[in-house]
This record gives structure tokens, C-alpha cells and sequence, in this order.
């Protein structure tokens, strides 16, 4: 890999130790998938921030970086942590996991990244360009930047983001090559979608199918009779196709690189049709009333938390009930401005920001069981590895439906 | 006197060779192999306290690998890779060294950043050549790699 002057001293040491690592680790990666150069980014999104899934060998790493003296030379946004960084008591959480998170949040911070603790970072001032080289990791986010606005970046993973966005190059292979972005499945759909759920359900559907797909980098579709109408269609959309890997995806007469993108890499065509919708929201519908109602994965924007104050205004949640809306501390703001998030918290509800429903060591004890929106949230929070607890699915007007106890299960 | 190897015998004793970290240093490391017949995953995979494994449908499950010579065949991609294996070095439960038949980005991180040494795209495959237990000998010299069976 040829290295530019900055990043030729930073892997000298000249620099300190911190960048030296972190340029030694894109070389290693860079030389391995067979980049010639690297390419200054225009931001990075780093992951890598739960105590829970990180351990003390985050804490470990994020210390050796910024006692080297390591500082961000790109913009870099963060994504979600285990708690609200405010509210984590009311959540169920210990002290002791709360101060691991402080401490990890902290050093973050002193390396000069943005804490915004948001999956969304294209939702407050992370807007990448169209064909603009960035190193962003989690998956939701990576499909929404390839796919929404044509920005280019790898899946990268939670180390890798962090070593671009300290030394602001990434290597150049994969999806920042634009042969490497065409589609390599064509999926003609003719369900319909009527809310975000539905788009997340496809999304999950079409993921499940192209499991196992030997493309290098993922599978990459090309959607066709789909017609998202808003940016928040495409978000439910990505954020599950992402669970299966997928990193970018077209949709025809939507996302902007569609009409340029060639067609001679399809090796396979499938299609979702409304029946297949149908059985899906059916089998994950819930069968009993569920301990906790949790909204806003990816994290809930200001427009969807007010749909959600809309639905619960001069209404009060049902005993045995709670109901949590994820969202950013950005979008929060905003929603705070038209009055949703006191709507939602007099009716009995909890606006949590910093965090989202994957990432949360719920107590198992308190909530047995959790209904969702989004079937990224219905996947992961069953994972064993992550909650392990019984989830369902319904679209948002009907979980908030059962969380006022309107509609009975 | 010595008798002369038969070129069947010459093919089997070639090394496994493939590709080293750049950021590595030259050495040669001699450990007890423990090898995965299936693609591991860190997360999940194995407990960072005590370096066993833990998933509980894996060919491993049970063994340590604490300071082995870890062969397997690939990783499954888990972003927070790198953190499992720091966490362990600091347990002094990571293992000695990594040797993959094809390799991953996500391995390949997660070696560059705890500083384990790694040879990976190593051909003919290493799972098939070499079994548990046995004394390996990992050298590695200007980003390429070989392994080999400890004499004696």
C-alpha cells in the first residue's frame, strides 16, 4: 500500500504511538485486501462503544491510543452506547456497568471523536457526499451511506473505523471501487409496504434469502416495485437488510446510483410478493400482552417520535406496560421543540437517548418479554448473545395501540 | 547413512505457507497446536477470563486456547474481535499464535491490533495438515509465513 506524507510519519512513530498503531493496523488490512493506496475520508462512524460486548479489552485499547497521544483527523461520530448516559438508573442498570460505560464514552471524547451515540449519524451533521470516500462501521448506517446518498465505505468493523478516523485515510478496495458496487441480485417486488415495519420486514425477508451469498463484499440487490416514500422507509429497509451482511442496496427510481449502475454482475433473481409480507407480520405478531414496548431502532428521528406523541396524545399506558422510544440527544432536541417528548413522557412513557434496544443488558427479570417495531430489534434482541429475550413484532401505530391497552392481545 | 527421500514423502514434509502481517516482526514461535475443523467466532466463541471455548455446538468446545497454535480455517466476521483477544492477552489466555487457511479482514485486525502473530491464506490447507496436539513451529520473514512440524 503507498502511503501519503502524513501517513508515512504517523507509521514511523514520528507522530506518537497512538497513530502508529492505528496506521500499522490499516497497512496490515490494506495489504491484505489487495489496496494500492489509501483515500482521505471525508468522515468515519465509529462503533465498538457497549461496555457489554467490548469488555475491558475496549477500555484497554481506547487507552493505549490516547495515552499515545492519538487525535481524530477526520470528523468521526459515535455510535450508541449500553444506557442513557442520564437516565440509565431508571433503566434497571448497575452502577458498576454505568461507570465501565462513563469511562469508555470519556476516553472516546479525549481521542477527539464526537460523542453522538447515535446509529443515525446522518441525522445530525455526519452527511456524507455523493461518492465521497468515509470508514464508517455499524451495519445499519453503512447500507443508509452506500445506498442513500452514494457515499462509499466498507463494512468496516469497530477497530478499523476508529484507526481511519484517527489517521483520516481508509484503504482502497471494495465498495470504494465502482465496479465493486454493482448489483448482484435482482429482486422484483410486489408486495406492498405500508409503514416503515413493512419496508423492515422486506428488508429481513429478502436478507434471509440471500444468506450464504458468495459475493466478496456482501450481497448487493437491486430492488425493483418498491417505493419507499420517505428517507425513514429506506432506513427500516437497510437496517435489516444489513443484519444479513448486505452493505448497499439499489432502488430503482430512489437511491442515486441505480440508473448508472451496470447489470452484467447479476447472478440470481427473487422476489417478495404480498403473500410473503402477509405471513411474515402474522408469525411475528405477539400473543400476549408484552412487558415492555421498545421503539426506534434504528434510533427514532424527530419526525417518527412525533407520529409516536401523536398516537399517545391525552392517553396513559396500560398497567404492566412500559413503553421506551429510542432516539439521538440530537433528534431529542428537536422533538423537545414540538412538545412529542412531554407528550410521551405524560402519557407514561420514557424517551431514552445514547443507546438503542440491541444494546441495553435489560433485566431479564423485569422485562421477560418485548415488542418491537423493527425487525433488526426483533432479530438481535432474541440473539443469544446479545439480550436473549422473546421478542415480537407489530407495526408503530399498533405497538403504541398496545401499550395504551387500545388494542388487546 | 542416509536414505534417499522419495519425492512423495519430499511433498508431504513441504511447508504450509502463506501471509504474514506487515507490522510484524520476524520470528519463529514453536507451540502445541490446537485446530478447528470449523470457522470460529470470537465473540461468543470464547470466554475471555479463562481462553476456553464456549459455544457449546463447536468441535472445541471445552478446549483451551491459551497459548496454543491456533489453526482453523476462517473467522466469522464479530466487530468487536479485536476487544476479545486484548481482553485475553490481558488474562494471559490468548493464544500464541493464528494460522488460518483463508483469511479475514476481521481476523487479520483483530491479530494486527493485539499483536498475535498470524499467517493467513496458508496453503495446502493447514486444518487438513496438522492435528491437536501436535508441536508446530510458526517463522515468519518479510510479510510471508511458514509452518511447519517441531523436529524431534
Amino acid at each position: 500500500v503507498k502511503l501519503e506524507r502524513p501517513q508515512q510519519e504517523m507509521l514511523s512513530g514520528r507522530r506518537g504511538p497512538g497513530l502508529e498503531a492505528a496506521t500499522s493496523l490499516l497497512v496490515d488490512v490494506g495489504e491484505a485486501a489487495g489496496a494500492k493506496r489509501m483515500l482521505g475520508i471525508q468522515s468515519a462512524h465509529v462503533s465498538g462503544v457497549s461496555y457489554l460486548t467490548g469488555g475491558e479489552g475496549l477500555v484497554k485499547f481506547l487507552s493505549g491510543l490516547a495515552e499515545g497521544g492519538a487525535r481524530a483527523s477526520a470528523y468521526a461520530t459515535l455510535n450508541p452506547a449500553g444506557m442513557d448516559l442520564d437516565r440509565w438508573k431508571e433503566m434497571g442498570l448497575e452502577p458498576a456497568f454505568a461507570e465501565k460505560q462513563e469511562l469508555i464514552i470519556s476516553l472516546y471524547r479525549s481521542l477527539g471523536i464526537q460523542t453522538t451515540c447515535s446509529c443515525t449519524p446522518y441525522e445530525m451533521g455526519n452527511v456524507p457526499r455523493y461518492g465521497a470516500p468515509i470508514a464508517w462501521a455499524e451495519s445499519s448506517a453503512i447500507a443508509f451511506a452506500n445506498s442513500f446518498f452514494g457515499a462509499r465505505t466498507n463494512r468496516e468493523s469497530a477497530v478499523t473505523a476508529l484507526c481511519s478516523a484517527l489517521a483520516g485515510v481508509t484503504p482502497e478496495y471494495g465498495l470504494h471501487l465502482r465496479k465493486e458496487r454493482a448489483p448482484n441480485v435482482i429482486v422484483e417486488v410486489s408486495a406492498e409496504p405500508r409503514d416503515s415495519t413493512d419496508f423492515s420486514v422486506i428488508g429481513h425477508h429478502i436478507g434471509e434469502m440471500l444468506q450464504g451469498d458468495p459475493a466478496e463484499f456482501g450481497p448487493i440487490p437491486l430492488l425493483r416495485g418498491l417505493r419507499p416514500r420517505t428517507p425513514h422507509d429506506l432506513k427500516a429497509l437497510g437496517a435489516s437488510l444489513a443484519t444479513f451482511g448486505v452493505p448497499l442496496c439499489h432502488v430503482e427510481g430512489f437511491t442515486p446510483e441505480c440508473e448508472s449502475c451496470p447489470l452484467r454482475n447479476i447472478r440470481r433473481r427473487v422476489r417478495v410478493t404480498g403473500t410473503d409480507l402477509a405471513r411474515w407480520r402474522r408469525e411475528h405478531e405477539p400473543s400476549a400482552p408484552p412487558a415492555l414496548v421498545a421503539i426506534g431502532c434504528p434510533q427514532a428521528s424527530a419526525p417518527e417520535v412525533d407520529r409516536i406523541a401523536s398516537l399517545l396524545a391525552g392517553k396513559r399506558l396500560v398497567e404492566g406496560v412500559e413503553l421506551w422510544v429510542f432516539t439521538s440527544r440530537a433528534q431529542r432536541a428537536v422533538a423537545e421543540q414540538s412538545g412529542a417528548v412531554t407528550t410521551i413522557e405524560k402519557a407514561g412513557g420514557r424517551v431514552l437517548v445514547d443507546t438503542c434496544p440491541e444494546v441495553v443488558p435489560y433485566p431479564r427479570s423485569h422485562y421477560p418479554s418485548i415488542l418491537v417495531d423493527s425487525m433488526k430489534a426483533h432479530h438481535y434482541i432474541r440473539s443469544p448473545g446479545l439480550a436473549g429475550i422473546p421478542a415480537s413484532l407489530l407495526p408503530t401505530e399498533r405497538c403504541v395501540r398496545v401499550a395504551t391497552g387500545e388494542e388487546k392481545l | 547413512v542416509t536414505s534417499r527421500t522419495k519425492p512423495a514423502q519430499r511433498a508431504r514434509e513441504r511447508p504450509c505457507a502463506g501471509r504474514a502481517l506487515r507490522s510484524s516482526s520476524e520470528s519463529e514461535i514453536s507451540g502445541i497446536a490446537l485446530v478447528s475443523p470449523k470457522p470460529l467466532t470470537f465473540l461468543g466463541f470464547l470466554n475471555r477470563r479463562t481462553g476456553l471455548v464456549e459455544q457449546k455446538d463447536h468441535p472445541l468446545f471445552g478446549e483451551s486456547v491459551a497459548a496454543k497454535v491456533l489453526v482453523f480455517p476462517r473467522g466469522i466476521g464479530s466487530t468487536v474481535g479485536p476487544y476479545v483477544l486484548l481482553e485475553m492477552q490481558s488474562n494471559g489466555v490468548a493464544p500464541l499464535a493464528m494460522v488460518m487457511h483463508r483469511g479475514d479482514l476481521g481476523t487479520i485486525a483483530a491479530a494486527s491490533v493485539a499483536r498475535i502473530p498470524l499467517v493467513y491464506d496458508v496453503e495446502p490447507d493447514p486444518t487438513m495438515r496438522f492435528a491437536s496436539g501436535e508441536r508446530l513451529v510458526v517463522r515468519r520473514r518479510g510479510g510471508k509465513g511458514e509452518i511447519a512440524r517441531a523436529r524431534g
